[in-house]
């Protein structure tokens, strides 16, 4: 971020007021807006990545085969197979259980990655020899957040979201980039040829 | 299915937009003082009407709670103020849109930029209120976390920026017809499934009002006599709405001025007026709302109950969003450009054009950024009635020439009437905290400050003339 805020200067630097306004309004003023909002979601991912490494949903009922709910606490994680490390607080002094989508050589081969203790579920991905999102059920109630290496993540920035809203957002992302790209294209003004270059031209 | 949908509908407009703009761009010397090839006014006005302030906000929250006799009296006051403009285009009879803002913006000494500050940032507030009940709709009512809400709700607004930036009126009016023809598919959605939903005898539309809204103490608490009181507060609120819009005033000009063939104001009117009909089925499908703080994801569920309900409201909910986003940014930015000529001319306008332009983004994305994190999104709206209010009174009062007013008188009516109404809102209380359906009876006290402001606006002229 301070790296592209740095060759602002540079770009606006010997323009004329007319050039520096087209570039102000095509490109800085709606990166600044973009950029903010997107930095406002102190999104774990990059750019695309939208969803991040980790997902959470809250478990809260069981029902019964007729149909009756009764409470139990739990959380459903997707790990997704990008590198990361997290560890997700739990509540409650429970004889804990992890129920994964993992095969039995896979659990067994990611027992130091994926590792279950009293107060949470400490995690390192990409796990070995899996090379797609990996489902796991833990009982227990949610702590507070879940701890990055350097910050805490909250876990309503994790929580899990429709795939049909995210689609929404994707398309819409792309058609913002569509339209920087034009708008880039329509202002970006060519660059000012240095005294030597000048020179080079006219030999 | 909804995402490529919407891909596809803001893919064609930024493409439509860039081939209409090759052929003719824009002009370097006024580059908003575009009259000709803006097609059908009548598409822009409805679907500006009916934007996310007014189809999920303000004019939802009324038929929902006040039923039919406050509909009527929006649907009556939008009527009166197109013609009311209409008549004041047809009476000042200048040849282009600059000419009548600018003739609507001349005064004496301060009061010209007063006005035209007041006129430039309500527009500015009112396309960050749009962005932030898009982004409650797309939190509650299309199930997105809060922050990709965000970011969808400014990558959106950005969008329609890169519209009114490559095209300015031209880019608006077209892709209007677009964002039209959207936001009637979701109102065709809307209107089948609610007489699918009638036929099975589930759901009824609200007709009547609740009790504990719009009363006033010496009127019955139902009954005639309370019903037109509310049909007249309603009616004032329509009025004002428009009064206080230049995007109205050009799509009027254009239909009064430049297109004499046919019956094409009454059209105008028709159109502008008919969503809202659409009104009744969002009503209808809308599950009761207990009085008080309200959950507005509760409020929107039954909408995406279906696919095709959420293709239909996710469309039209962007196209209400483009729509009206795009006319209020661009009727700021034309504000802000006559303001600045009026101060020192100079031939060419492009670059105070985009300087505008980013000044407004960057203004209405800091408010928009700044209160996404206040519990109820509609604070922002609902502190915008005040400003209306006194705009609309101003007009009014004066019949619309802010010249027959003294110098200096302006500002000493405006930024009381302005401290007086927040004033009021914050004695209210909880408003920051979420939607409250109470909310709703600040609009008879912006009623009242509209009256008031017209009255001595008026007062002040006679006193003036003589």
């Amino acid at each position: 971020m301070m790296d592209g805020l740095s060759i602002l200067p540079g770009l606006l630097k010997n323009r004329p007021s007319g050039e520096k306004g087209r570039l102000c309004a095509f490109v800085l003023a709606p990166s600044l807006v973009v950029g903010l909002a997107f930095a406002g979601g102190q999104r774990a991912g990059s750019l695309f990545d939208l969803s991040g490494p980790i997902a959470i949903t809250e478990l809260r009922t069981e029902m019964s085969i007729d149909g009756r709910p009764t409470p139990r606490k739990g959380i459903a994680v997707i790990l997704e197979p990008t590198a990361a490390e997290s560890h997700i607080s739990l509540k409650g002094d429970l004889q804990r259980r992890v129920w994964s989508s993992l095969s039995e050589s896979g659990a067994e081969a990611n027992r130091d990655r994926l590792v279950l203790s009293r107060d949470g579920l400490s995690s390192k991905t990409p796990l070995n020899g899996v090379s797609s999102p990996v489902t796991l059920v833990v009982e227990g109630e949610l702590g507070s957040g879940i701890l990055i290496p350097g910050g805490v993540q909250s876990i309503a920035s994790s929580t899990l979201s429709s795939r049909r809203s995210q689609s929404l957002l994707s398309s819409v992302l792309f058609s913002c980039v569509l339209a920087f790209g034009m708008a880039l294209a329509s202002a970006v003004p060519s660059p000012v040829p240095s005294e030597k270059d000048r020179r080079n031209v006219r030999a | 299915m909804a995402g490529i949908l919407v891909a596809a509908l803001l893919v064609s407009s930024l493409l439509l937009v860039h081939f209409s703009m090759r052929s003719r761009p824009l002009d370097a010397k006024r580059p908003l003082d575009e009259d000709h090839g803006l097609p059908w006014p009548e598409a822009g006005q409805a679907s500006t009407v009916f934007s996310l302030t007014a189809l999920f906000g303000a004019y939802f929250g009324i038929t929902l709670i006040l039923g039919l006799p406050a509909l009527l009296g929006l649907a009556f006051g939008t009527v009166s103020g197109l013609i009311l403009t209409a008549r004041l285009i047809k009476k000042r009879n200048q040849d282009s849109f600059e000419e009548f803002l600018q003739s609507v913006l001349k005064a004496r000494g301060d009061n010209a930029i007063v006005f035209g500050v007041l006129l430039a940032g309500i527009q500015c507030c009112f396309a960050a209120s749009e962005l932030l009940i898009l982004r409650e709709m797309a939190r509650t009512g299309l199930g997105l976390r809060g922050e990709d809400a965000t970011l969808l709700a400014m990558a959106l607004g950005a969008i329609g920026y890169f519209y009114v930036l490559f095209g300015g009126y031209k880019a608006v009016f077209r892709t209007d017809v677009l964002q039209f023809s959207m936001i009637a598919l979701m109102g065709a959605v809307l209107l089948s499934l609610e007489f699918h939903n009638a036929t099975r005898g589930s759901l009824v539309p609200p007709l009547w009002p609740r009790s504990g809204y719009w009363e006033l103490p010496a009127l019955a608490a139902t009954g005639p006599l309370l019903y037109v009181f509310q049909f007249g507060v309603a009616s004032v609120m329509g009025l004002g709405f428009l009064v206080a819009s230049p995007d109205t005033w050009k799509r009027v000009f254009l239909v009064v001025k430049m297109r004499r063939q046919g019956p094409r104001f009454p059209m105008f009117v028709g159109v502008g007026t008919a969503p809202f009909l659409l009104l009744i089925p969002l009503a209808a499908l809308t599950p009761a709302i207990a009085d008080g703080p309200t959950d507005s994801g509760a409020l929107f569920a039954g909408l995406i109950s279906s696919d095709m309900l959420f293709v239909a409201a996710a469309l039209g909910l962007v196209a209400s969003f483009l729509s009206s986003f795009n006319s209020a940014l661009l009727a700021s930015v034309h504000v802000g450009l006559l303001l600045r000529r009026t101060a020192s001319g100079v031939r060419e306008e492009m670059s105070r054009f985009h300087w505008l332009m980013a000044s407004a983004l960057v203004s209405i994305g800091f408010v928009f950024l700044a209160l996404s994190s206040n519990g109820n999104p509609y604070l922002l709206a609902n502190a915008l009635l005040g400003a209306y209010s006194v705009v609309a009174g101003v007009q009014v009062g004066t019949g619309w020439k802010i010249s027959r007013l003294r110098e200096g008188h302006l500002i000493w009516l405006a930024v009381p009437s302005l401290l007086a109404w927040f004033v009021y809102l914050t004695s209210l209380g909880g408003l920051t905290d979420a939607p409250n359906t109470y909310q709703l009876n600040t609009v008879p006290v912006a009623a009242l400050l509209s009256l008031v402001l017209a009255a001595t606006c008026r007062g002040l002229v006679t006193w003036s003339t003589k």
